[in-house]
């Protein structure tokens, strides 16, 4: 086999940069799937449209990606800080997870309990602590497998914590959204492979899992329900055939080089979620299988800068935290793309950098953020000894 | 390099570098999936979009409008909308949203509320149909999502009752059902275009697909012989005499006798063809055309210029009136004065039964047949409204040893009152039929002319010049001077005519109804050259005000002809000092 060491880094300007051309990307597709035959994009005030407010949210997002980027790097040098400060967001997201349940606090959103209402400061900003959980817990196990005395092949001292704390948020987060709860659990196993634990323990948890994941299936019925249509679409076309249908039906509109820019028709009332889940679809009908390739090969480009950066980085804690952090948004992509193209069951996942929304988006910039922090901090002389 | 934390570097390198570029190719399949979509699943799914993306909307070809002959306008079509209200777009409070829309249709915001509120599910709630220009404008203006004007074309008939019998109406869906707006319907109507769209889900249009373009074509006009002047003389003076004698109905028909043209044709009482609905059907129909008669003594001058023409009788002989009675078989004929002998002009002015009966008797029935028949009796006129009788003449082999004197009286046959006036008007033509015409000219979308000329539509001769005019010009005018047409004099014109008067079969069918009768007087203005021939008939007056078509019908025709000849530019032709002393 091959032997890997630690290469040159990757800049971290070109992380960013990418990030940044998805982010556009899904801007302008945003945009174009809540335009209305009622009022103008940006009317009557920018802030209550969708596509004003997701260009605040880009902002913010940016904000906070450089912010990461720049304080990650001090943070990320900080032993103290690098043991305590996942253990911390850990503890904050399971409280907000938890926090979510509480039937006052909820924010019911499509039937599923899964936002949490932060108050009206004159718009309504709702927060889904799911979101965090996924920094968190990809955090919290960087941090307590690749801390310098940690051993990933002690059941004890390694896998157990580990287990536990996979097992705290996929349970919180499963509980509504399955989605996103698979892929915490995906991305958590494989954190825990690739850190190194015993194989024997990494099948205890899959079967473990599996079997989680197979109680949440059965407790709501209108997953199973969804799983037996997500196929026969035909079927079924205006029942639970219709998300399918309609998704593949805008694909296919859009043909080899789109119907042009705000030309699609299913984002008018047929395709539901045309601008959150679904804005993958639209993308293909207008921009055709040209542009869903563009944006495919963009998060292929991501993979590779974090590919880049995993190699290059200078602790294994920062090694498993970047390995993490791009997995996680990689299948998150795949995951959303496989439902767009009905390739799975609609799970209820949006495209990173791409779907409308705050909080999924301020999540993939903090970790964006951090890539290039680690990134950054592969570029430094060795001044703190640290290397493999 | 082999130490256990080199190695697991090692691993977990190699690991993360396998599991990612495992995303990355799951990632590189979907975009197969994306190929695969658009080629092998593509022709399905597009037929499914199109299926649910595609519709239409007709675009609506302009009804075109009806002119009376001086190009007034008659029927013309408006473009009056219907603002309609989707409750579920309503934002805010509906009273609030009530009380914005209430000024703008002037209907009660509390009217409006109630009508939201009964329907909380339906799209499309109507808050004011057939809105004017006005309304639309203000209600555009409001520039609410919620309010809309649904596009709808509407008949509209400026002059109200006046010609309605022969106009017609359209219904809902713009389909000509009466008169001219159903014989010229394929006309007027013209040809309603498509235009494709791709819809919403909520079928609202977004873009017209423009390979589905099917530009409408707009109706054609037509324009009528009807003057809507001499029509709203006609009008006027046969609602009088209809609301005079306390008459259940009348008609009334303007002649020119040389064209053919009609250009008068009323019934009353009238009716509104804007809301048809409102009244019986019976009201609606125009009876001019309709409904068939037997015409009574109306009939004489017909059988006495087939008598004259068939040189049967001659104008010189005299005839015995048996002094009012005449017996045929069983049956006894009687004359409402008694008279002793008399010639033929005699017989007619006075209308006598009995001479009748003595020249029917001369001319024997298949020369009564004969006459009859040539003056178009039994067979349509071919007149453009629809619904036209043919009237009843039996056939020869059915008369009966009685027929010859009914017939000769002008009972036993039935005649439409426009065969009736048609049939004078050939007299006055001197003796050449026309086809009567209410019908001038047909132009097209855009005001060319259509279709053939406008010329006089010849059917034949029917008697002799000498002998039209003798029944004219001696005949006819001395019923106006000495006989019962005293009531049709007028002062600056000559009057020639004929009164009739008839019971009227009861309704069943099979007996004359008691006190039940049709006045009727036909005249014609000035003698020397009839500009007009006017008829008037009026049915089931009350009988102890009058009931003689002599008295019931004949002023209403002198009030017609005084009217309409001066409007006409027609010279008077009587010498008014000589009219003034009498």
């Amino acid at each position: 086999m091959v032997a890997l060491d630690r290469t040159t880094p990757v800049r971290p300007a070109a992380v960013i940069l990418i990030a940044v051309m998805l982010m556009s990307i899904g801007l302008v597709m945003v945009g174009s799937a809540t335009a209305s035959l009622d009022r103008s994009l940006l009317a009557p005030r920018i802030w209550t449209t969708p596509f004003g407010r997701q260009a605040i949210f880009m902002l913010i997002g940016l904000a906070i990606m450089l912010l990461t980027a720049r304080l990650g790097i001090p943070l990320l040098a900080s032993p103290s800080v690098r043991a305590r400060l996942p253990k911390i967001l850990f503890v904050l997201a399971v409280a907000l997870l938890a926090a979510a349940l509480v039937p006052g606090l909820a924010d019911p959103h499509h039937g599923s309990q899964r936002w949490l209402h932060l108050g009206r400061f004159g718009i309504g900003v709702g927060f889904q602590p799911s979101e965090l959980a996924k920094l968190a817990l990809v955090a919290f196990l960087a941090s307590l497998l690749g801390e310098r005395n940690a051993n990933p092949r002690s059941f004890g001292r390694a896998f157990l914590p580990a287990a536990l704390a996979i097992g705290l948020c996929v349970g919180l987060v499963g509980k509504e959204n399955f989605g996103t709860a698979a892929l915490l659990a995906c991305a958590a196993g494989a954190i825990l492979f690739v850190a190194g634990c015993r194989l024997h323990h990494l099948l205890l948890i899959v079967g473990l899992g599996a079997a989680g994941l197979t109680v949440l299936l059965f407790a709501a019925p209108y997953r199973l329900a969804r799983i037996a249509a997500y196929q026969d679409f035909w079927g079924d076309p205006r029942g639970n055939g219709y998300q399918p249908l309609q998704s593949l039906v805008t694909v296919a509109s859009g043909g080899w080089w789109g119907t042009g820019l705000g030309s699609g028709v299913q984002k008018y009332g047929y395709l539901p979620e045309s601008h959150t889940d679904f804005v993958f679809a639209v993308l293909c009908e207008e921009l055709g299988v040209f542009g869903g390739a563009l944006v495919i090969l963009l998060f292929c480009a991501f993979v590779w800068m974090g590919i880049r950066t995993m190699l290059s980085a200078r602790t294994r804690f920062e090694r498993l935290l970047a390995f993490g952090l791009t997995f996680l948004v990689a299948i998150q992509a795949a995951m959303n793309v496989a439902v767009v193209t009905v390739m799975m069951p609609t799970t209820g996942v949006p495209l990173p950098m791409l779907s409308a929304g705050g909080s999924g988006l301020f999540t993939v910039c903090a970790a964006v953020g951090l890539l290039a922090a680690i990134a950054h901090r592969a570029m430094l002389e060795d001044a703190d000894g640290v290397t493999s | 390099m082999s130490s256990p934390a080199a190695s697991i570097d090692q691993f977990q390198r190699r690991s993360g570098v396998v599991l990612l570029l495992c995303s990355a190719v799951v990632l590189l399949g979907l975009g197969g999936r994306l190929v695969y979509i658009n080629t092998t699943l593509r022709d399905r799914l597009l037929n499914y979009a199109e299926r649910q993306q595609q519709g239409g909307a007709t675009m609506p070809a302009r009804r075109g409008i009806i002119l009376d002959a001086r190009g007034r306008v008659l029927a013309a079509t408006e473009q009056r909308p219907d603002v309609f209200v989707d409750p579920s777009r309503v934002e805010g409070d509906v009273d609030e949203f009530a009380n914005r829309l209430s000024p703008r249709v002037n209907i009660p915001a509390a009217n409006i509320a109630e009508k939201i509120r009964r329907r909380p599910q339906s799209r499309f709630v109507v808050i004011a149909s057939g809105v004017d220009d006005i309304t639309a404008e203000a209600v555009r203006a409001m520039h609410d999502p919620a309010v809309n004007l649904d596009e709808r074309s509407v008949r509209t008939y400026p002059l109200g009752e006046s010609i309605a019998h022969v106009l017609g109406w359209v219904g809902r869906d713009g389909a000509g059902l009466e008169g001219i707006e159903a014989a010229f319907d394929s006309h007027l109507r013209g040809k309603d275009g498509w235009r494709g769209t791709i819809h919403d889900a909520r079928r609202r249009a977004l873009r017209s697909s423009d390979e589905e373009m099917i530009p409408p074509k707009d109706g054609g006009h037509v324009v009528l012989t009807i003057d809507a002047e001499i029509q709203r003389i006609a009008e006027q003076a046969l609602a009088e005499s209809v609301n005079r004698v306390e008459a259940e109905s009348g008609i009334a028909i303007v002649m020119s006798p040389q064209t053919g043209e009609i250009l008068a044709m009323a019934c009353y009482p009238t009716f509104d063809p804007n809301d048809p609905g409102s009244v019986p059907t019976d009201v609606r129909r125009n009876r001019a055309v309709t409904d068939p008669v037997e015409p009574g003594s109306t009939f004489k001058p017909f059988i006495v210029c087939g008598a004259l023409d068939g040189s049967h009788i001659s104008a010189t002989e005299q005839f015995d009136c048996h002094m009012g009675v005449r017996m045929i078989g069983s049956r006894t004929i009687k004359d409402v004065k008694p008279h002793g002998m008399m010639d033929v002009k005699g017989i007619i002015t006075h209308s006598s039964n009995i001479g009748m009966s003595m020249i029917a008797d001369r001319m024997g029935n298949p020369a009564l047949h004969n006459t009859i028949r040539r003056f178009g009796f039994g067979t349509k006129t071919g007149i453009e409204c629809p619904g036209e009788a043919d009237g009843r003449v039996y056939p020869l082999k059915k008369w009966s040893k009685l027929s010859t004197a009914s017939v000769g009286m002008g009972y036993e046959v039935l005649v439409s009152p426009l065969q009736l006036i048609n049939g004078f008007a050939t007299i006055i033509n001197d003796g050449v039929m026309l086809r009567p015409r209410i019908v001038k000219r047909l132009l097209g979308p855009g005001g060319e002319a259509v279709g053939d000329s406008e010329s006089p539509q010849i059917v034949g001769r029917v008697v002799s010049s000498r002998i039209a005019h003798y029944v004219t010009e001696e005949l006819l005018v001395s019923v106006v001077e000495n006989g019962s047409g005293k009531g049709a004099k007028l002062e600056h014109y000559s009057v020639l005519g004929k009164t009739g008067t008839t019971k009227l079969i009861s309704r069943n069918g099979k007996i004359y109804e008691p006190d039940a009768y049709l006045g009727t007087f036909v005249g014609a203005a000035p003698v020397e050259r009839p500009a007009l021939v006017a008829m008037v008939m009026i049915r089931r007056p009350n009988h102890r005000l009058a009931y003689y078509g002599s008295a019931v019908a004949a002023p209403a025709v002198g009030e017609i002809l005084g009217q309409a000849l001066p409007y006409l530019g027609v010279p008077p032709d009587k010498d008014q000092v000589a009219a003034a002393t009498p």
